[in-house]
Order: structure tokens, then C-alpha cells, then sequence
């Protein structure tokens, strides 16, 4: 289910089952797999919503989306449960939903119409103001704006941003080079339509 | 020479510290930059004080009910357990017909029809509207979209993205916030097939902003193997053709029509899937 934009608590009618999980008489999950999501949620909830907010920034939104990390993460409890690093795991979910939403319509207008960095898209793209970078993410496939927003947005080495997507330090430099390569182009062409 | 510029650690790494993720060797180099810099010092106790604040917090309403196992208050009451299944026979997937809109005099949280209850229109639903109580407008909510569908036994449960669904069985759509406006609900399924939902025929029908509500009708599924998505677009004035285009143009021009979360269409939108063996 993708909602998009303020989810707010009437908008989560009931607990959604995964298939296959145990189900109550009513539908819901079963009594030990409450008690767990409930501690997941304290303990990861503080750390989620952060990162929402630092992509997002807007709070509305922010709220809106790590409620949607916390609703996949408690269909998938099979998945969180075999993390070696559940904080991790929801980082990559969190980082993910929160890029898809820039990358939604809306948002978009939104931040068209926010303060346009000041950029000069001939520069290195890690030298580029953060806002110009998140906006060029849309830009791109998800893993390649995933890798770009470690690694450019966020100031992480190659070799972090590859232990963080499981993936080999070479696949994340191949990736930026893509980036790189692309981004001047399309960061000229979106600040002269904006513009 | 090497460099020996301080590098921060990742804020990935800050959390993973105050989570207590970082072994021995990471943690203590961890330690030892942060007593290196000013700046990050600070930065953890501003999450230290950010997670005492979030303690503080009551959770959302939405994900408290997945612990408490109580919906929102303005959500779906419980299922109800039925008696019957009736028994729908169709080859291609079947849309019944929808129920008479209710009247405006009319109150809500009348009687719910029994699964498979045949209304005055040959509609067949597996939950009443009803059912839904709070259905009243709730301001501008995030939309949602769901479905219940049949156990074995016959009792009505909660689908999920993903359920794993065969032919001839009986799904019925739910869904929840938004803004008011015309809907239409569409699906693409296994075959790359368009197939709309809602409304059936017609004039596109307008949806109240709800908290929770039915879609009148079920729809027995049909044959085509494999993922169906199904899309709720809902905007003012919204026509149905155009969102079954924009259906049909992400059907013949993505790879996984299955996997694309958004139709491209400026309206209001949630979506689900299910597969089918």
C-alpha cells in the first residue's frame, strides 16, 4: 500500500496481516509477535523518525513516512528477525520511502516552490548544496539514489555505503560514476526549467 | 603521506552506537572520534535528548493497533463472522454490480448483510458497508487502500500486499482517508490486462473522505496467473478513461507493471497487490 502524503491515525484502518503469518480469530497477529513489534517500535522509533525528518524535513511528512517504515517492518517481522543489524535494516527502509516521496509529484511541487539552491552544476557533484542533490535523486533508479545519497548527501565512504547495501565496494563506485556522469545534465536541465 | 583529516562518523554509525549495534573494536573507535570532536559530541547528546523526547511520545494510533490489536477508534470495527459463502461461478473476473447508493436520510450502522447476502441489485459484498462506522468526511487524510477476502472456513480476514490469491476467489476493497472526489479503482493483472473496478459502468462514482469504508461490491477473481496491482486514484471531476490509459500505458511500457507503485496521473492514490496461483 502506498499512501503518499499525511498519514494520519485514521488512515490505518486495521493491522494489515502478511500472508502466511498467524492470524487471531480477528484477523490480527498473534499475542507474542504484539509484544515484539510494540519493543521494536520503542526501541527503533526515535532512530526512524530522525531519519525521516533529515530527508524529508518537513515533520508532517517525516511522521507520515516512518509510520509507513514501522507498518513494512512489522508485516515483514520474518525479515527483521534475521538482521544482524536491525538498525540498519530500517535505515535502508526509512532512506528508501523517504526518496520515493521526494520523488512523488507533490513533493516535488513543493520543493519547487521552497528557496532553489544556489548551484553551479558544473561543479563536483560532491560539492553540490545538499537540496540540489536530493532533488537530482528523482532523477535516478533506486539504487543508484540510495548509493548517491550515502555517499554524496550524507558524506559516507564507498566502503560504508557498501557495507550499509550489502553490495561490494566496487558496485557503489560504479554507481557514483553513473551519477556523476548524468547528474550535470539533468541538474542543468531542472534548474533551467525551474528557473 | 596519509590523510589524518577527521572524518565524522556516518549518522548511520551515531545510531548504531546509541543502539548498542557496534561491537567492541567499532564501538571504542567510535568513542575515541567522538572525544576527538567537539561537534560530535554535541551531535550525540543531541540524540540522546532527541530519543528522551521520543520516549515521551505516545505512539500513532495507527501502529499502536498493530500491538494492541484494537483498531483506531475511527476505524473498521472487527470482522464480523459470517455464516455462508455463496457460491459465485465465473471465468473472467466478475465485478458484481454495486448496490443502490444509500439515501441521504439514511443512518449508518445498519444491519451487516451475511457473507454472500444477494442485495435488492444482485450484489453480493463479503462485509456491509456499514460495517465501517466513522465513515463520515475526516478531513484530508493520506489515502489507503485494502481488501478483506475469504478464509477457508469462510470467514472474512485482512488481505495484505502480496496475498497469495487463487481463481474464483472473492476480495472486497476497503479504503481510507484522502480527500473527497471521484474515484476509480483499477487493476493490471498477470496478463498485462486492465480491468476497472470501480465504478462499474457509468458515471464515475464519488467517494466520501472516510476513515473506513467498503466498497460496495466483491469481485471474484479470475484466471490470469501471476501479480495483479490495483490502483485507487481519486481527484475531482477524476474520469474514468483517463485512469484506465494510464493503466493501460504502464502495462504495455513497464517491465513489471506489478512493481510500479504509482499511476502517472496527478490525483490522489493508493495502491495493493496480490498474486495469483
Amino acid at each position: 500500500m502506498a499512501a503518499t502524503t499525511n498519514w494520519n491515525e485514521a488512515s490505518i484502518l486495521t493491522p494489515w496481516a502478511s500472508p502466511g503469518d498467524a492470524l487471531s480469530a480477528e484477523g490480527g497477529l498473534v499475542t507474542d509477535d504484539r509484544m515484539e513489534i510494540e519493543s521494536i517500535y520503542r526501541k527503533y522509533g526515535a532512530m526512524v523518525l530522525r531519519r525521516c525528518r533529515s530527508i524529508l524535513g518537513h515533520d508532517a511528512d517525516a511522521d507520515d513516512a516512518a509510520q509507513e517504515v514501522f507498518i513494512r517492518a512489522f508485516r515483514g517481522l520474518a525479515g527483521f528477525r534475521r538482521q544482524a543489524s536491525p538498525a540498519t535494516w530500517l535505515y535502508r527502509i526509512a532512506t528508501n520511502i523517504c526518496l520515493n516521496r521526494l520523488r512523488d509529484a507533490r513533493n516535488r511541487q513543493r520543493l519547487d516552490r521552497e528557496a532553489l539552491p544556489e548551484a553551479e552544476p558544473d561543479r563536483p557533484v560532491e560539492n553540490w548544496p545538499r537540496d540540489l542533490a536530493l532533488r537530482i535523486l528523482g532523477e535516478f533508479d533506486g539504487r543508484i539514489r540510495e548509493t548517491v545519497m550515502y555517499v554524496v548527501v550524507e558524506g559516507m565512504t564507498a566502503d560504508e555505503a557498501a557495507e550499509v547495501m550489502g553490495c561490494s565496494n566496487s558496485l557503489v563506485r560504479k554507481r557514483l560514476a553513473t551519477f556523476r556522469e548524468r547528474a550535470p545534465r539533468k541538474a542543468a536541465r531542472l534548474l533551467g526549467g525551474i528557473r | 603521506m596519509s590523510d589524518t583529516r577527521h572524518r565524522c562518523p556516518s549518522a548511520l554509525a551515531f545510531e548504531r552506537y546509541l543502539l548498542g549495534e557496534l561491537d567492541g573494536t567499532a564501538r571504542a573507535r567510535f568513542e575515541e572520534e567522538i572525544e576527538a570532536c567537539p561537534d560530535c559530541a554535541a551531535a550525540l547528546e543531541e540524540l540522546r535528548a532527541d530519543d528522551a523526547a521520543f520516549a515521551l511520545r505516545p505512539a500513532p494510533a495507527a501502529l499502536r493497533s498493530f500491538w494492541t490489536g484494537e483498531p483506531p477508534a475511527r476505524g473498521v470495527p472487527w470482522l464480523r463472522v459470517a455464516t455462508a459463502v455463496a457460491a459465485l461461478a465465473a471465468a473472467a473476473v466478475l465485478v458484481l454490480a454495486l448496490l443502490p447508493p444509500r439515501g441521504e436520510g439514511e443512518e449508518a450502522g445498519g444491519e451487516v448483510p451475511a457473507i454472500g447476502e444477494r442485495g435488492a441489485a444482485g450484489t453480493t459484498r463479503i462485509m456491509g458497508d456499514e460495517a465501517t462506522g466513522g465513515a463520515e468526511a475526516a478531513g484530508p487524510a493520506g489515502l489507503a487502500l485494502g481488501f478483506y477476502l475469504l478464509d477457508a472456513s469462510g470467514r472474512p480476514v485482512l488481505g495484505g500486499p502480496g496475498q497469495v490469491l487463487r481463481e474464483g476467489d472473492l476480495i472486497q476493497f476497503w479504503y481510507g482517508g484522502g480527500a473527497p472526489g471521484s474515484a476509480v479503482l483499477v487493476g493490471i493483472d498477470g496478463r498485462r490486462e486492465v480491468t476497472r473496478y470501480f465504478p462499474v459502468g457509468g458515471a464515475p462514482s464519488s467517494l466520501p473522505a472516510a476513515a473506513g469504508r467498503l466498497l460496495d461490491s466483491a469481485v471474484q477473481l479470475d484466471d490470469a496467473r501471476g501479480a495483479e496491482r490495483f490502483f485507487l486514484c481519486v481527484a475531482p471531476g477524476l474520469e474514468a478513461d483517463r485512469v484506465e490509459a494510464a493503466a493501460r500505458e504502464v502495462a504495455s511500457s513497464v517491465a513489471d507493471p506489478a512493481l510500479v507503485e504509482r499511476l502517472p496521473l496527478d490525483c490522489e492514490q493508493a495502491t495493493v497487490w496480490i498474486v495469483k496461483e
